[in-house]
């Protein structure tokens, strides 16, 4: 999976941006859309984003 | 409640400002969002931020009604709080048991629980405790210490966990104000009157209309306006914490990205319903471009009063509500009054056509009004 697949269009660039803030990865913010996404890494912002979707 | 406070009436009704202070309406949606931003990360300790400006800026509210009422005793300046929030559409909290080593304050309705809990149509993962904290500390503190440095705040119970009504407990404790600068000064002078030149706005019909919106209260002390509820607040409290938040983020390289989330926070928000600093405006709109011209720039002079001259741009909520008015205009069919929700608003955001703010001018870093430029 890919940074944009996980993250879609603008609205998933808003969500990567809180998801970046909540994980404190400025990495991600410079992640291109197509890098792809490790599967630790992926489970780790899977749960970041259902926990910024809810808060 | 009746409450013989003419003056205070007269300046309620004032669009702008009241108390020397700014006021702005602020929805429901706006609220959720901005405070949905601010505790993304809890390291950051926001929740202490939120708390002291409200509690600074509640403490405000009423001392000018008092100056105007020649009421010194704890007894009227109870009954001025009372009468100030649910004017100002906060919702009503008991002060009646409040005395000056601190008390036990208990709400019917918790302000941000209670609206936000509309708007997200669940209860919260987490409570939303600061700002009825912080309220209920800056009203004790404008009751018993002039001073408004007292009476930091714990909740006792609070209904987003099911509890119901919020109780704050508050000890008398000089905590000092945790703002650096002057902290909140009347800073609404300076703004040249209406009507402005050059412009393709009716502002005299506007401003017209605005005045003539019925913003009383209902018995809860709130404003259920535009499909949402409204709060007519001090426009420092809300300007503010952004203020606190991005230097916050410095720390970990994540500014640029707290911005975008604080530009959003507002950009959503015009999707809802708009806050009355449209009263200000000069605007060119057309079909591709938004040229917004403020001189009464609330957040700009909140900056000013709470700093120094900024070295770099804040207008958050100007930019993000100027990019989402104009896309409303423009990028969607607003004339055929869709609904308001979030598959409207992505449809929206995702097209090609949405627009983006750029800062042209700033008030705050010296220039006579801030403007926004908005373009596909």
């Amino acid at each position: 999976m890919t940074i944009e697949e996980l993250f879609p269009g603008k609205m998933g660039r808003v969500e990567l941006t809180r998801v970046a803030i909540s994980l404190r990865l400025p990495d991600l913010m410079r992640a291109k859309p197509s890098d792809p996404v490790s599967p630790e890494l992926l489970t780790h912002l899977q749960d970041a984003l259902k926990q910024v979707r809810k808060e | 409640m009746t409450w013989p406070l003419p003056s205070l009436y007269e300046r309620i009704h004032d669009p702008v400002s009241t108390d020397g202070e700014p006021l702005a309406l602020y929805c429901t949606p706006y609220n959720d969002r901005l405070h949905k931003t601010l505790r993304l990360d809890p390291g950051l300790e926001m929740d202490g931020t939120i708390q002291a400006a409200a509690s600074e800026s509640t403490a405000q509210i009423p001392s000018s009604a008092a100056r105007d009422l020649s009421s010194d005793t704890s007894n009227a300046h109870i009954h001025i709080a009372h009468h100030r929030s649910t004017k100002l559409g906060i919702g009503t909290i008991g002060l009646s048991r409040t005395a000056p080593q601190g008390a036990t304050v208990r709400a019917p309705v918790s302000h941000y629980d209670s609206f936000l809990r509309q708007a997200v149509g669940q209860p919260f993962a987490t409570a939303h405790t600061p700002f009825d904290a912080g309220y209920a500390a800056g009203v004790a503190a404008f009751i018993y210490e002039p001073s408004h440095t007292g009476f930091p705040a714990q909740i006792g119970e609070y209904p987003s966990t099911g509890a119901s009504p919020v109780t704050v407990e508050l000890d008398r404790i000089n905590v000092g104000s945790v703002f650096p600068g002057v902290g909140y000064q009347a800073h609404n002078a300076g703004t040249p009157p209406p009507p402005w030149p050059d412009t393709q706005v009716d502002e005299a019909s506007v401003a017209a209309t605005l005045t003539t919106l019925n913003l009383c209260g209902n018995e809860d002390g709130l404003f259920p306006r535009f499909a949402v509820i409204l709060t007519r607040h001090f426009a420092s409290f809300y300007s503010c914490q952004p203020f606190e938040f991005i230097p916050k983020t410095d720390a970990f390289d994540m500014r640029d990205a707290a911005e975008l989330l604080c530009t959003d926070t507002a950009h959503r928000d015009a999707f809802h319903a708009y806050t009355d600093q449209v009263h200000g405006f000069i605007t060119k709109p057309s079909n591709d471009l938004l040229c917004a011209r403020i001189y009464n720039h609330y957040e700009s002079r909140g900056w000013l009063d709470m700093y120094a001259k900024a070295t770099h741009p804040i207008p958050h909520l100007a930019a993000g509500a100027a990019s989402g008015i104009v896309s409303l205009l423009y990028s969607a069919d607003i004339a055929a009054r869709p609904a308001l929700d979030l598959d409207f608003y992505t449809r929206v955001f995702e097209s090609k056509g949405s627009f983006e703010p750029e800062q042209t001018a700033s008030f705050a870093m010296g220039d006579g009004f801030t403007e926004i430029v908005a373009r596909r």
